[in-house]
């Protein structure tokens, strides 16, 4: 792995929140992290400490107070297609379908319609979602929309696929079901993914590596690999030993930090 | 939002017979009621002096429509009524996104409509009067600014409440700032707008009727204070009721349009 | 400099208003100067003129608002939970509720004569619909597990009415008494203007008509104040009220 790019670089990257009342609130110190290209990372940490912070920061919709954040050699300046985001509550467009939420991008980069339709339908029909094309949001399940909301961003295929909990909101079944097609189609088109997670056995499941943060202001507190370079992922490891003792060598981890926070 | 729309045609059951449909249907409680009306008064029940017979209103209203009486005051309101509620929401909802948009706007207006918000619109008649004179300007200027305040808080509101999470995926996927307004805020802000809006819809009917009545001469609401002042009673009931049927329709009309554009909101389509 | 710019706007509003009338831009008849509003407010006050004014205003605002609560509300719990009442009254509230009742005044005064009756019949009449309307849609939809458990734990029915679906559908009666209480202040007004007999809203219009602004202006901000200040009451009113509310609906 050591030969791979490395693709986002964040260094001594500090975010400070001015709250409406005026009052400052440090939400990450410090944060010193290097993502490799195509690795699949996850970041988990206690409650609030300033994981989607983070995650913003890189997608470019907050800006840094301090330190330096780098992709490809270049500071990160503003939001782009190049970096796609994933949101806990899906954030689909309510008034448009899935069609609709499935084309924003496309139309956005100027795509003819019956070329982005097409790569729509292809992508809609890759998640699972095939006969629901015209149905609006409101209609699905959770787990059909962070479906539509994964296909709306693999769409406009960003290099960066950025996920703030995505499946924190589904229940275990379909949670389980997600992690599997989140691989598959990972393993597909290679990208590099920053995943946040409060689920230490989902992170160490989906990761090559995880990085566990501090109670804020948060700080990379360790980064541990969790999956040997070369070996696939699968739903069979699940059952190693070598497994089970990554899930509890980061638990304990981040419980360390849950209890001082 | 109108008490029980939808939901009382399944009150009878699924499948009923003519009958039920004639005794039983939805709006059969208002015929019982008119029938009520007409045999009470007939029976001399209720003095004619403080009632008139529904059959003497239908027919005081017939005469009226036939004679033009009827359509021109109807006319007269309802050019009153459209122009002073397009225009306040055409304005309403550019000021309160403008507002939302930009700081500057937001500051100098936002303790100006804090402080006239609460203001009982109907304060605003007589003023309007004296400044305005006692045509249409003067309807039409109380229904503008009676309205304008709902519909300015309802798009700001709106607007502002646009979740953060889909303004920073639409700016992701390349959506550039101009373009923001039209492809996330407005349509985010819709469901806010048109219920204010709504709301505004029923206040300027009541100021409509309100300055008809203090001044002028033309209007349902002049025609029925000075068919009351002339003791047709029957008269003042046939405009009454064209009023009242009048709002029924406009906020019918309103819901019906406030669904189809928020088709995306219903939880049964399909 | 949010600040500055927030309190500047109405600085500044209040400050072109008075120099315009005092350089006479605008005819004194148009927007009278602060100082004379200020003097009419000061004469009307110590005649005692205008706290007369705003008590009867009040008096039948408020009534009418009582009577609108105690009629309104039982009607729609009833409406809500009883089938035939809803068949009864659905068409009828939906088709007064967006009446403009003040339509109704010339007639009510035919019935009930130009004191405060007719006044306050019509501030009854256009406040209990949209308290009706909102009471029935909070009952209506109770969550039906309430009920239920309710029931399992041998609440008798006219119990569960008070125990269970009023306490639920507070909140919307509430919205309910938010959109009624400007509606009654609109609805006092205008009958005042309309039927004189004294309030705040007759002495407006009778001034309108002797073209006496600064009075008319005096009033005006009356009625600004009255409205500012029961609209924060019932906010407050609302917040004390519906505290478990609020707490139940943020655990959820
Ligand atoms: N817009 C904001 N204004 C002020 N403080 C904020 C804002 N957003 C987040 N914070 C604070 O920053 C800290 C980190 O938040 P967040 O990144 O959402 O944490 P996490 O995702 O790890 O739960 C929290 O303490 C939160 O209260
Ligand atoms: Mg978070």
């Amino acid at each position: 792995m050591s030969e791979s790019r490395v693709k986002i670089r964040a260094a001594g990257v500090s975010k400070t929140y001015i709250s409406p009342g005026g009052e400052s609130v440090l939400a990450i110190d410090g944060v010193d992290l290097e993502v490799r290209e195509n690795e699949f990372l996850s970041i988990v940490g206690p409650s609030g400490c300033g994981k989607s912070t983070f995650l913003y920061l890189v997608a470019g919709v907050l800006e840094v107070t301090g330190g330096e954040l780098v992709k490809d050699g270049a500071a990160i300046r503003g939001p782009g297609p190049d970096r796609g985001l994933v949101f806990q509550h899906f954030a689909l467009f309510p008034w448009r379908t899935v069609m609709g939420n499935v084309c924003y991008g496309l139309e956005e980069q100027g795509l003819p319609r019956p070329e982005r339709t097409g790569r729509a339908r292809e992508l809609i029909q890759r998640v699972g979602l095939k006969g629901f094309e015209n149905v609006y949001p409101n209609q699905l399940s959770g787990g059909m929309k962070q479906r539509v909301a994964l296909a709306r961003t693999l769409a406009y295929d960003p290099e960066v696929l950025l996920m703030d909990e995505p499946f924190g909101a589904l229940d275990a079944q379909t949670r389980l079901l997600m992690q599997e097609e989140l691989l598959e189609l990972w393993s597909e088109r290679k990208k590099t993914v920053i995943f946040i997670t409060h689920d230490v056995r989902e992170a160490v499941y989906l990761s090559d590596r995880v990085a566990v943060m501090t109670a804020r202001p948060g700080r990379i507190k360790r980064i541990v690999e969790t999956r040997a370079p070369g070996s696939s992922a699968g739903r069979e490891h699940v059952e190693t030993q070598e497994f089970v003792e990554k899930v509890n060598e980061i638990w304990s981890l981040v419980r360390d930090e849950v209890v001082i926070s | 939002m109108v008490a029980g729309a939808g939901r009382s045609g399944h009150l009878v059951g699924e499948r009923r017979s003519p009958a039920q449909v004639l005794f039983l249907g939805k709006y059969s409680p208002l015929a019982y009621m008119i029938a009520a009306w007409e045999l009470a008064t007939a029976a001399g029940l209720i003095p004619e002096l403080l009632l008139p017979r529904f059959s003497d209103v239908m027919a005081a209203w017939a005469r009226m429509m036939l004679s033009g009486e009827l359509p021109e005051h109807a006319l007269s309101s309802i050019w009153r009524e459209a122009a002073g509620f397009s225009s306040s929401v055409v304005f309403g909802i550019t000021v309160g996104i403008a507002m939302a948009r930009f700081r500057v706007l937001r500051d100098l207006f936002e303790p100006l409509l804090r402080l006239l918000f609460p203001l009982p619109k109907s304060a605003l008649i007589p003023i309007l009067i004296v400044w305005l004179g006692i045509g249409h300007l003067s309807k039409i200027a109380v229904i503008f600014l009676g309205c304008i305040l709902p519909v300015i808080v309802s798009s700001f509101n709106g607007a502002r409440g646009v979740d953060r999470h889909l303004v920073w995926s639409a700016l992701i996927m390349g959506t550039g700032k101009r373009k923001l307004l039209w492809r996330v805020i407005i349509p985010g802000a819709l469901p806010d707008i048109l219920s204010g809006t709504r709301l505004a819809l029923a206040v300027s009917f009541v100021l409509l009727v309100g300055s008809e009545m203090l001044a002028g001469n033309t209007g349902l609401g002049f025609l029925t204070y000075f068919l009351s002042e002339a003791g047709d009673l029957a008269g003042m009931f046939a405009a009454i009721f064209t009023l009242t049927l009048l709002g029924f329709l406009a906020d019918r009309l309103y819901l019906r349009f406030m669904r189809r554009i928020l088709i995306w909101q219903r939880e049964d389509q399909e | 400099m949010t600040r500055a710019r927030r309190y500047g706007s109405v600085l500044f509003f209040l400050l072109a208003w008075e120099a315009a009338s005092q350089l006479k831009l605008v005819p004194e008849f148009f927007l009278p100067s602060w100082v004379s509003i200020g003097q009419q407010a000061w004469v009307d006050t110590a005649s005692g003129q205008l706290p007369m004014d705003i008590a009867l205003s009040m008096f039948r605002a408020l009534t009418g608002l009582s009577m609108a609560v105690l009629v309104g509300v039982p009607l729609g719990a009833a409406m809500g939970r009883v089938k035939a009442v809803r068949w009864f009254l659905d068409p009828l509230v939906s088709i007064w509720l967006p009446a403009p009742k003040v339509t109704f005044f010339p007639l009510f005064v035919i019935w009930f004569g130009f004191g405060s009756a007719s006044k306050i019949a019509l501030i009854f009449v256009a406040c209990t619909f949209p308290l009706i309307n909102m009471t029935y849609l909070g009952t209506v939809g109770i969550d039906r597990y309430l009920i239920w458990s309710a029931r399992n734990m041998g609440t008798g029915e006219r119990k569960i009415l008070w125990k269970v679906v009023l306490p639920a559908a507070l909140p919307q009666i509430f919205n309910g008494l938010q959109i009624a209480f400007p509606v009654s202040l609109i609805v006092t007004s205008v009958t005042e203007m309309l039927g004189g007999g004294g309030g705040v809203g007759a002495s407006m219009m009778e001034s309108a008509r002797f073209a006496l602004m600064p009075r008319v202006f005096v009033y005006l901000i009356v009625l600004a104040v009255v409205g500012a200040f029961s609209m924060s009451l019932m906010a407050q009113l609302r917040r004390l009220l519906l505290q478990w509310h609020e707490e139940a609906q943020a655990g959820r």
